[in-house]
């Protein structure tokens, strides 16, 4: 079936990162010049002349974006410097928004503006629903004067709750699409052998970013010490955060439900993890600053927003830490908790509308990849994506 | 009208034949037994010396003809090398160095047609080389010295068609002396180009290109311009042109684009006498059939009407017949670049199977316009390849491809479809697109632009009238594309432009001067000369059975002559050797054998004939041993 030319999605996609896709003259060096590309997964061309002729329904449903780990050396190698790398990029934006049932994520990447007013709008409303639920404070009987405790907490519980949801619908609408060209989900249970096989892929891809270690290869790259290399600069992030979000859900488990005092293993995690992943997110926040490697020449302002948050993360639970061992007490310590809870409760609801989305949408790609190559391997026959209509 | 020459006297002396035999540094005598051919012919009655050179055509090679015609009295000279194509002229020119008549002068090719062709057979080769010389030796015995034709020259020239070609033509003539009589059949100057706007690849304003090549022409007291005109007749040769212009106003519809001319006054027909003839009558941009990519449907279009709608348009919002367009799309080789059993054949059966090699620059210069016209406008461009090929077209392409046109391209046998729109759209084109790895995609438009290429004009007339050949693609054919590239196998009539072939502006210019430099060539001199290969009638021998008319086909070769033979009044033949081609169709009908093509008489190819069968009688030769056997 012909699928539909659409001027308008080039355009809508500008207002995403990919501002020179018009200029693009399909000569394929981006392609041959990427280091992931392979197989049955070819890219970025192929997307590019998808964005082009704006064949969205092919869009959707293709994962390619998710295998692009934007080193940039597609774009630096571009005759026409149409920008496939960040075109990829845009991409991966867009798939977050289009994914998104609520339309938020789709209205943060296409205004800023409102990328600021609705973090800060969900950050009133939560941390209005922190002072119900915290230990009570001369601040919340001020407040809840002015607005009934019952008020703050029902919506604060309903605006988490839709936030939720819309979080389990992005990620069904992603699996339900990128599925649809293997067969759906029905498809993928017909081979439990390779499901298993590309889980088992995808964890060790997502533990070590093995394929990252095929980008850079670049003098430039080279030239950069391993620890500057964006491969373990991203490993100490994720390791970092994962790290924290252990070492928070054990502090959980002791300190509120047990109410035993802080167990030393998790601070033990949380410590390491916490300066591990402040090393990697200044890296990242000063090398994007700089703006000079191939994979950073572009950022926009979901960059900015996750790096910014992780870094404030780590540095109020620093303090937070401290305050602990310490026993300080007072406002500012009891401001500084408020931001930090308010910030990690908005990361992870916001998580589906939010560059953190690379999360949980990268390694399912990764998985229906691998996936897709064993299948292939063992003589299965796994349709290629086909539009949805026409 | 023709002044005749005064034909030499026959040479009635005995025959003194030389032959020379060439090894061609070994081309030849590695196959053909050169030494042993000179022996033989040494036997043969009438050749006095027989010899063999490693070079003929080098300067001692011929230097040797020469000295022996001085020193061995030769009245006759055979050259067995290479193809007369390289070097007969320059062995007539040798033997006329010497003293000779230069059509006392044979030349046998036993390279090509001997030791090239046969060198696995050694002794067949050196038995033919044996017999083609002695049919040469043969036809000598029988040669008589012949003059070259000289005939007179009208030093003006005719023009046809006052297009940007035309007017060239007849600016450059003028300008180098000569009278130009120009021929328009509209009521205008200018051709195509006037209804441009800004011509690729310099952006110049095409009214004023065409402003100044009128004016070059219409104040230059050389030049007569007859308009609504057209050649009526046309006869003579060469130098020697006598033609009929009609003159016939018709009533004009409207303001024509270009120069306006002055309406004649009234009908008229207007003689004159003129030596050379251009032919700049240009090309019809290609009609589509009713249907063919939805063409007669309102929101489908061609190229130049589309060039012409634009112009003077305010910028900022296209619209087509009353209708915003949001989307355009150009496509390109519509009526060009045809597949027979593909494309529905033209009125003449034929497909259109050549590249109009214009359209795609031009295509490409009016995308470019929409997009920095009409910048909201969505561009796209369905092709089979950009043929973006002279200086500065590929800039179109590039500033195009940057300035948003999108591009999609379609194999030649699966041209795009066009369909009805959907969704507002006005039309669908669906196209199997090989930038998008063979996927089908619908484009849906507000309007298609047909990027029509060339057609050959309708000039049926002119090609009967002077015999024009006309090529493959119909357009009219050169001589030779790379030797002779503006002359046809009619002498004295030239090409100008697109009457020829698909050519933009910078082209079409090129061959105008060529043609008009050509033609001050040949107008340049006081009198023409031709080869003296033509017939002559044995008025004696004619007895008027008139059988000889109806064969030949160069109108005025055969000219019917009032005699009596036997008290009867009859027609005799004679022969206008200005206008006669040597084709001999008449010498083979003439009961009497009272007409002979000089230089290649009966009785020359009866010796010749003697001499292909019967070689040099009681000789046998058996070629070399140490022939190269490569197969
Ligand atoms: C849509 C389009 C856009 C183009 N744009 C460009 C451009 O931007 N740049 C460029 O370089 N080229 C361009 N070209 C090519 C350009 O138009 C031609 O190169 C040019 O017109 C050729 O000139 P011509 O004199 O050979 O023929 P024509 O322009 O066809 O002129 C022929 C003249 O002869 C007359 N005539 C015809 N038959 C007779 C007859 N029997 N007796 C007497 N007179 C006769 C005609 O009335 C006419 O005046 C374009 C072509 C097309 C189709
Ligand atoms: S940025 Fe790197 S990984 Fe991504 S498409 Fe370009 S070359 Fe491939
Ligand atoms: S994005 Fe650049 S490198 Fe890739 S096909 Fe287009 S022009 Fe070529
Ligand atoms: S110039 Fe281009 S559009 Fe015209 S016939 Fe040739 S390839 Fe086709
Ligand atoms: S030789 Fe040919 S052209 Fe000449 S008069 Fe005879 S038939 Fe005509």
């Amino acid at each position: 079936m012909a699928s539909r030319a659409n001027p308008d999605l080039a355009k809508d996609l500008a207002r995403f990162g990919a501002s020179g896709v018009l200029t693009c003259f399909n000569c394929g060096n981006c392609t041959a010049v990427c280091p992931l590309s392979e197989g049955d997964s070819v890219f970025p061309r192929k997307l590019v002349r998808y964005v082009q002729l704006g064949l969205k329904e092919r869009l959707v449903q293709m994962s390619e974006p998710w295998l692009c780990y934007y080193c940039g050396e597609c774009s630096a190698t571009c005759p026409r410097e149409a920008g496939p790398g960040e075109t990829m990029a845009a991409l991966r934006r867009y798939a977050i928004a289009s994914a998104d049932p609520s339309g938020l994520a789709g209205l943060m990447y296409r205004r800023p503006l409102a990328a600021v007013f609705l973090t800060l709008l969900v950050a009133v409303v939560l941390g209005l629903f922190l002072t119900t639920v915290h230990p009570r404070h001369e601040f919340s009987d001020w407040l809840f004067r002015w607005i009934p405790y019952e008020v703050i907490h029902t919506v604060g519980m309903v605006i988490s709750g839709v936030l939720g949801l819309f979080l389990l619908a992005g990620v069904a609408n992603v699996l339900r699409r990128y599925t649809a060209g293997s067969g759906g989900l029905g498809g993928l249970l017909r081979s439990p052998g390779a499901m298993l096989v590309a889980a088992q892929k995808t964890l060790g891809e997502m533990a070590t970013m093995r394929r990252h270690a095929h980008c850079g290869d670049t003098e430039a790259e080279a030239a950069r010490p391993w620890y500057l290399a964006p491969r373990w600069v991203h490993a100490s992030i994720m390791w970092g955060f994962l790290g924290l979000f252990g070492a928070t859900l054990l502090d959980f488990l002791f300190i509120y439900f047990l109410s035993w005092t802080a167990f030393p293993p998790a601070r033990v995690l949380g410590t390491v993890s916490g300066l591990v992943m402040l090393y990697g997110v200044s890296v990242s926040l000063y090398q994007r600053g700089q703006g000079k490697a191939n994979h950073l020449k572009q950022s926009v302002l979901a960059d900015w927003w996750l790096l910014g948050f992780l870094f404030v993360l780590a540095d109020t639970g620093f303090w937070l830490e401290l305050a602990v061992t310490f026993r300080w007490q007072g406002t500012v310590n009891d401001a500084v908790l408020l931001i930090h809870t308010v910030m990690a409760m908005e990361l992870v609801l916001l998580v589906t509308l939010t560059k953190l989305a690379h999360a949980l949408y990268r390694p399912l790609a990764l998985w229906l990849h691998f996936f897709r190559q064993a299948a292939t391997a063992s003589g299965l026959n796994v349709a290629q994506a086909q539009p949805a209509d026409a | 009208m023709i002044k005749e020459t005064a034909q030499p006297q026959a040479a009635s002396e005995e025959p003194r034949i030389g032959v020379y035999i060439c090894r061609c540094g070994g081309n030849i005598s590695d196959v053909v037994d050169v030494e042993a051919v000179a022996t033989a012919m040494q036997g043969v009655a009438g050749v006095v010396a027989a010899k063999v050179n490693t070079f003929m055509c080098s300067d001692p090679g011929q230097a040797l003809i020469a000295e022996d015609i001085r020193n061995e009295r030769l009245n006759r000279v055979v050259v067995a090398s290479c193809s007369p194509f390289l070097h007969e002229l320059t062995f007539r020119t040798a033997v006329n160095r010497g003293g000779l008549n230069p059509y006392l002068y044979e030349h046998v090719n036993i390279r090509e047609q001997g030791s090239w062709a046969h060198h696995s057979d050694p002794a067949g080769a050196t038995s033919k080389a044996l017999r083609m010389i002695s049919a040469a030796v043969g036809k000598l015995r029988h040669a008589e010295p012949l003059d070259r034709i000289r005939l007179s020259n009208n030093r003006q020239a005719l023009v046809l068609g006052g297009g940007i070609a035309g007017l060239k033509a007849a600016a450059e003539l003028a300008g180098k002396g000569i009278p130009v009589i120009l021929v328009e059949s509209s009521s205008s100057l200018g051709g195509r180009v006037a209804s441009l706007n800004e011509v690729y690849p310099t952006e110049t304003d095409a009214s004023d290109l065409v402003k100044k090549l009128a004016a070059q022409v219409m104040n230059h007291p050389l030049v007569r311009v007859y308009s609504q005109a057209r050649l009526a007749a046309l006869s003579g040769f060469l130098g020697n042109f006598d033609i009929t212009i009609a003159v016939e106003p018709k009533a004009e519809a409207g303001p024509a684009p270009g120069v306006p001319l002055p309406k004649p006054a009234k009908a008229e027909e207007v003689r004159a006498a003129v030596g050379a003839v251009i032919i700049a009558t240009g090309f019809d941009p290609y009609a589509p059939r009713d249907g063919e990519f939805g063409h007669g449907g309102p929101q489908v279009t061609t190229l130049p009407e589309f060039i012409r709608e634009l112009r003077g348009r305010r910028n900022g919002e296209l619209q087509w017949n009353g209708r915003p367009v949001r989307s355009v799309g150009f496509l390109h080789c519509v009526g060009s670049r045809q597949i027979e059993g593909v494309h529905a054949p033209q009125a003449d059966g034929k497909v259109n199977d050549y590249c109009s090699r214009t359209c795609c620059t031009a295509i490409l210069q009016q995308a470019l316009d929409v997009k920095r016209r009409f910048p909201q406008v969505n561009v796209y461009d369905f092709h089979q390849d950009i043929r973006t090929y002279g200086r500065g077209h590929e800039d179109y392409y590039r500033n195009a491809s940057t300035a948003g046109v999108v591009f999609l391209r379609y194999h030649g046998d699966e041209p795009p479809a066009v369909g009805p729109g959907t969704n507002g759209a006005s039309l669908t084109v669906r196209v199997k697109d090989w930038l998008t790895f063979g996927e089908e995609v619908d484009v849906p438009l507000d309007l298609l632009v047909l990027g029509v290429g060339m057609m050959p004009r309708n000039i049926r007339d002119l090609i009967e009238l002077m015999k024009l050949p006309v090529g493959a693609d119909r357009f009219l054919q050169e001589v030779h594309p790379k030797l002779r590239p503006v002359e046809v196998s009619v002498n004295g009539v030239l090409l100008a432009g697109t009457a020829q072939g698909p050519m933009n502006i910078e082209e079409t210019l090129a061959a105008a001067s060529a043609a008009a430099s050509k033609a001050s060539i040949l107008l340049g001199r006081e009198s023409v000369e031709l080869d003296p290969f033509v017939a002559e009638v044995d008025a004696d021998q004619c007895i008027g059975c008139e059988r000889c008319f109806p064969e030949c086909a160069y109108t005025g070769a055969l000219v019917a002559e009032a005699a009596t033979v036997n008290g009867q009044a009859v027609k005799k033949a004679r022969v206008n050797p200005g206008l006669c081609v040597g084709c001999g169709a008449c010498v083979a009908v003439c009961p009497t054998r009272a007409i002979d093509l000089k230089g290649w008489t009966l009785s020359q190819f009866d010796a010749m004939v003697d001499g292909l069968v019967a070689g040099v009688p009681g000789v046998e030769l058996k070629g070399r041993e140490h022939a190269r056997q490569t197969h």
